[in-house]
């Protein structure tokens, strides 16, 4: 029996058509919603804050960062410290040393009292106290 | 008409990967964050499809030319390079479409001891995946050079010259192109990003350098051999229409992308979208739209085709019969 040219043409076209959709199926799937507005008083407390800090990360928060001591950036565990330093810096005293076991390494025993290295130093500035409650940045969801 | 037409569709498709490139560079230069969700966020399985798609058109464009090949009694001495052609084609499109992380169960990922293939993630980078569409891109130009130079035979006095100076040409660049690709893994991004433009460059100074050196090397051929019209496969028919079908695909998808990379705005950062509407649909989801899309467009080809057809019937002669 000869198929007529018309009928290949049309199952090639939804045969190609069906197989891109296919790929399609097959990636990760994730519908991204717009963040939901989130209103902060001036007197929250830190706890408040870094729960509210918390949600506004959680679920799925973009870091838009890849993994930093991984190809392509790799980053030794002496170059994270020393960024970590450098951080440190920014915003109080330097707690980190180059013998400072980072969290994920294998062996980190943390010592009784030992602030976390990743930890800012610098304590969170009050809020002014007059200031007005405003937006939360927008939350991701994606 | 099938040369003609894939030839226009080679002509505008090749600079599309370095319109593609300098568009992305606008976007991250406009908003970092509005490029990471693009390259890496929700947006960047899509290019993993799209490179599926691309790579589908290169290898259905070099089919062609290759099957055209075929009907010029003159093309065996070039048919011996296409097997690595297709090795180099299909080699590019494994790398283009190697995803960063791939999908694993948790026993794999903890096999692997991360998200990260140990040794596939240094193929979903940007400096593997660049090199990859630059060799593709090589790869299809010569392609079509072998095409257009089969049946004939250069006249002019300087011809040995000039394929010497086409193969260093070539050569040249796909050395430039390979190492800059390696040396990417070695230096920080910042000067890791740079190094993609004299990768284009490069390429592209290739693609008119040679076309200028072989148009005028082939001015005045002698024709060795006759192209025999008509005698092609009939499967190349069906790449062109397998061609047709991915690109409309392919426009439906970045027509998505466009789209939704404005997420919850109207324009992005300006106007927000506060409708209950405001949000981004799966991939999955949108490629199911998108495939319906094409389904329609290509019924509504088919219609016209039909209607176009009718010209060739007998004209209606029923009823009172014609006027004068």
């Amino acid at each position: 029996m000869k198929i007529p040219p018309i009928l290949k043409i049309a199952v090639l076209v939804v045969a190609t058509t069906s197989f891109y959709m296919y790929v399609g199926q097959m990636v990760p799937q994730k519908e991204v919603y717009p963040p939901v507005e989130v209103v902060l008083k001036a007197d929250m407390s830190p706890a408040e804050m870094a729960k509210t800090g918390r949600e506004i990360m959680d679920p799925g928060f973009n870091p838009g960062m890849p993994v930093i001591n991984k190809p392509p950036i790799g980053l030794t565990d002496q170059e994270i410290l020393c960024v970590i330093a450098y951080l440190q810096t920014l915003g109080g005293q330097t707690t980190v040393t180059m013998a400072t076991k980072l969290k994920y390494q294998a062996g980190h025993e943390p010592a009784a009292g030992e602030a976390a290295p990743t930890a800012a130093a610098a304590p969170a500035a009050a809020p002014p106290a007059a200031a007005p409650p405003v937006a939360a940045p927008p939350k991701g969801k994606s | 008409m099938g040369y003609i037409g894939n030839f226009v569709a080679i002509s505008a498709f090749l600079p599309l990967p370095f319109a593609g490139y300098w568009l992305a560079k606008e976007i991250y230069a406009f908003s970092q964050t509005l490029g990471l969700t693009m390259m890496g966020g929700a947006f960047s399985w899509l290019f993993i499809i799209q490179a599926v798609l691309i790579g589908n058109l290169f290898l259905g464009a070099n089919y062609y030319l290759w099957l055209g090949m075929g009907r010029i009694s003159g093309a065996q001495p070039f048919q011996k390079y296409i097997k690595w052609l297709l090795i180099a084609v299909a080699a590019c499109f494994m790398v283009w479409a190697t995803p960063h992380s791939i999908i694993a169960t948790v026993s794999e990922v903890r096999a692997m001891g991360g998200s990260t293939h140990p040794i596939l993630t240094f193929l979903g980078v940007m400096s593997a995946k660049n090199t990859a569409v630059n060799i593709l891109i090589l790869s299809t130009y010569m392609s079509f050079l072998l095409y257009r130079r089969t049946g004939k035979e250069p006249t002019v006095t300087w011809a040995k010259a000039g394929n010497a100076a086409q193969l260093a040409i070539f050569t040249t660049a796909a050395a430039i192109v390979i190492f800059l690709g390696v040396y990417g893994y070695f230096v920080e991004a910042t000067v890791r990003i740079k190094l993609s433009v004299p990768q284009v460059l490069s390429v592209l100074f290739t693609m008119v350098s040679v076309t200028i050196i072989d148009v005028l090397m082939y001015r005045k051929a002698r024709s060795t051999s006759e192209v025999r019209w008509g005698t092609v496969p009939p499967i190349s028919q069906y790449v062109l229409i397998f061609i047709a079908v991915t690109f409309t695909w392919l426009m439906g998808l970045m027509g998505y992308v466009r789209s939704g990379l404005r997420q919850h705005w109207h324009v992005y950062g300006v106007i927000r979208d506060t409708s209950p509407d405001a949000f981004t649909p799966t991939l999955g989801f949108a490629t199911k739209i998108v495939s319906v899309t094409v389904l329609i467009f290509f019924a509504l080809i088919g219609f016209v085709f039909w209607l176009a057809s009718l010209h060739d019937k007998d004209d209606f002669a029923g009823g009172g019969g014609a006027h004068a």
